[in-house]
């Protein structure tokens, strides 16, 4: 009887996968099982390449034609990352890469030690920490990141996100201790103003939070300036929404303006605020909005004055009538540019595509100046080729007036390739 | 969409596994077959969940995923995967291209790290369940504690049928039926898991058992998609391992540091 039940339950088995299928099911593809192997290390070799094409902006308030930009720019980087266990509760981890970039008005090949030092945990993982090189990652946001505030500011994944040096980490020394939700994190890492300057050191505190709910905030002393506060907030709004939300407060302002616009209107502290929503549908499609306000930009009677100031100094230039005042102001004009926000409200908006059965995906972002109503439009298409290899294709079009914070780029529009094998 | 296939796929088994985790005192399926051969509703969801975790002990388990679909190769992922009571940890080993990968998983919260950028990123509930499972993939059931069921009369004296339904929205599923041996040790045959329109989202077959540390769990198991032709996922557990794993580690602040 047992023995006819079993045979019954298993052909009432099998027959219910024919009915449902109604095709042929894939064979057991685990019938050679292989347990996955246990090491005392892991690594990873990336390389990238990218070949990017410009149309250049030619007229540029802040440039004259004093400085070249390139017509197209290629980059190859080795990247290598490896983990190895020294013990079980402390190991090294390392990230480094070689570089060749090149362009039509110059080359440059580069070593570079992204990250590398020892960590470790008490058995409960209840302590933490971390000495050496280590690239901190503290914000939550899609497009702007406030919490990363360990100096120099290198996390402007919205300027360039191949860029390897913003992976580039801090020598710090870090102690963290986590009890049920809650961190609490003491971190001291190395500090120079400037490349040339003296090494000092610089100190963070933070607590935070995890749950529905999470919440964070920092504490960040450099030398000779007062503490800056972050804090960060985010939080599920229901299976599809998310929001985000974060403040930072800082003396020390981002731009560069004793050149622009001399001591003039100075704050003693600035203010960035970002509110962030993620909304998923259930097909895939994926949006995301986030607005930020920065005082560390320029309002508008700031503004005014720079670009009639930089408007005299181009003329002048331009009519071989510019003397040192006229060079040293569009020198500090352009380096504006890679300083941070100009102005002082934005919005950011981008979709993502769910990837097709292909492996591709469509993603699109637009990032606003909402003071001057110039944008950048990212344009990206993704696509995976096997485990390994993955290509992306990317236009960015510049658009704005020759006052306007995205018609001063030193591009009208480009395009890149990328390809990127994982080994 | 492999990603996403990948963890909705996942997060099926690990929730379950958690669920198995969180059931009271859940009974070895051997065990509780020979002494009480008439089980209630309430033993038997006990007993489904018993055959993915390791009662309240953390456990670690390998998961390879092969998926089929018609239009294409065969995909497969490799991952290994830590869970406590509720919470859980993927850590994804292969496609090369997601090396690295760590998914954080504690109720309904979810955040993943890219190794690239260093990022601890919260993903939504919707993001894990994006692919060709759709927003109705296994993901978060706790049939213990998440589901209430009722024995359905069975044609087949050989079989136990099982008809549950969630408890709270909150369920990832409004309807799942599960069908059963109707004798020792009660190893689960089959499961299909609905919509709350109605509509049959994913069914899942049970192919293979293995005994790990004395206790029987499930070894192989084949999930089809009704809504297309041709989707098929066999999964293999393997390794299930008894680990300490404590309850710090499940934090997205330490995650990076593993």
């Amino acid at each position: 009887m047992s023995r006819s039940i079993f045979i019954a339950s298993m052909l009432i088995s099998g027959l219910s996968v024919s009915i449902n299928a109604q095709e042929a099911i894939p064979q057991d593809p685990f019938a050679a099982e292989v347990l996955i192997p246990k090491a005392s290390y892991s690594h990873q070799v990336v390389a990238q390449s990218y070949y990017q094409a410009n149309k250049i902006n030619r007229d540029n308030q802040f440039n004259p034609n004093l400085i070249n930009f390139p017509n197209y720019q290629q980059l190859s980087v080795v990247d290598w990352q490896l983990k190895s266990h020294w013990q079980s509760n402390i190991q090294f981890t390392s990230r480094a890469i070689a570089s060749y970039e090149k362009s039509n008005i110059d080359d440059d090949k580069n070593l570079d030690l992204l990250e590398g030092y020892f960590s470790g945990h008490s058995d409960d993982y209840a302590w933490q920490w971390q000495l050496g090189r280590v690239h901190t990652q503290w914000s939550n946001g899609f497009n702007w990141h406030l919490m990363n505030v360990l100096s120099p500011y290198r996390n402007r994944p919205y300027i360039d996100i191949d860029n390897p040096i913003q992976q580039k980490g801090w020598d710090i020394l870090s102690i963290k201790y986590q009890h049920q939700q809650w961190f609490y994190q003491l971190l001291v890492a190395d500090y120079q103003r400037t490349r040339t300057a003296t090494h000092q050191l610089q100190y963070v505190a933070r607590l935070g939070y995890q749950g529905r709910n999470d919440l964070s905030l920092l504490v960040h002393k450099i030398p000779e300036q007062k503490a800056s506060i972050a804090a960060s907030y985010n939080r599920l709004l229901n299976n599809n929404m998310s929001l985000r939300a974060q403040w930072k407060q800082s003396s020390i302002r981002e731009q560069s303006t004793q050149v622009l616009i001399g001591s003039q209107t100075q704050r003693k502290q600035y203010q960035q605020a970002l509110l962030g929503l993620g909304y998923t549908v259930d097909a895939g499609h994926d949006f995301r909005l986030e607005y930020l306000y920065s005082q560390h930009g320029f309002d508008e009677a700031d503004w005014a004055h720079i670009s009639k100031r930089s408007l005299l100094a181009y003329h002048n230039i331009f009519n071989r009538r510019g003397n040192g005042d006229d060079y040293a102001y569009l020198g500090a004009a352009l380096s504006s540019l890679g300083l941070g926000q100009l102005r002082q409200r934005y919005l950011y908006l981008s979709y993502a595509s769910p990837l097709s059965e292909r492996l591709w995906q469509y993603r699109q972002s637009v990032q606003v100046n909402l003071d001057d109503d110039s944008q950048l439009h990212r344009l990206t298409l993704l696509k995976s080729w096997n485990n390994n290899l993955t290509s992306r294709v990317q236009l960015e079009a510049f658009n704005g007036c020759s006052q306007c914070e995205y018609g001063l780029t030193p591009n009208k529009h480009n395009i890149r390739f990328v390809l990127n094998w994982a080994f | 969409m492999k990603n996403r296939l990948l963890i909705s796929l996942l997060c099926s088994a690990l929730c379950n596994m958690a669920g198995a985790a969180q059931a009271s005192a859940p009974q070895t399926p051997t065990s509780a077959a020979q002494h009480t051969p008439n089980k209630t509703v309430t033993q038997l969801l006990d007993i489904i969940d018993g055959y993915r975790g390791l009662g309240q002990e953390g456990f670690s388990v390998d998961i390879t995923n092969v998926s089929y679909k018609n239009s294409r190769e065969p995909r497969q992922n490799k991952l290994v995967v830590d869970v406590k009571n509720n919470d859980s940890i993927i850590t994804f080993l292969s496609p090369a291209r997601q090396q690295g990968r760590v998914l954080l998983k504690q109720q309904n919260n979810m955040w993943l790290y890219i190794p690239g950028t260093r990022n601890v990123i919260r993903i939504s509930p919707a993001q894990r369940l994006l692919g060709e499972a759709s927003n109705g993939d296994v993901t978060g059931s706790n049939f213990s504690d998440d589901y209430d069921g009722v024995l359905i009369p069975s044609d087949d004296p050989a079989q136990i049928q099982l008809e549950l339904t969630a408890k709270s929205h909150a369920a990832n599923y409004h309807q799942v039926t599960f069908w059963l041996q109707n004798k020792a040790p009660y190893q689960p045959i089959k499961s299909e898991y609905f919509a709350r329109s109605g509509k049959r989202l994913k069914i899942a077959h049970y192919k293979e058992f293995k005994t790990f540390d004395g206790q029987l769990k499930i070894h192989k198991m084949l999930l089809s998609d009704p809504l297309v032709k041709g989707s098929y996922t066999w999964m293999l557990f393997d390794n299930y391992r008894a680990n300490a794993l404590p309850s710090a580690l499940f934090n997205k602040e330490a995650i990076t540091n593993r």
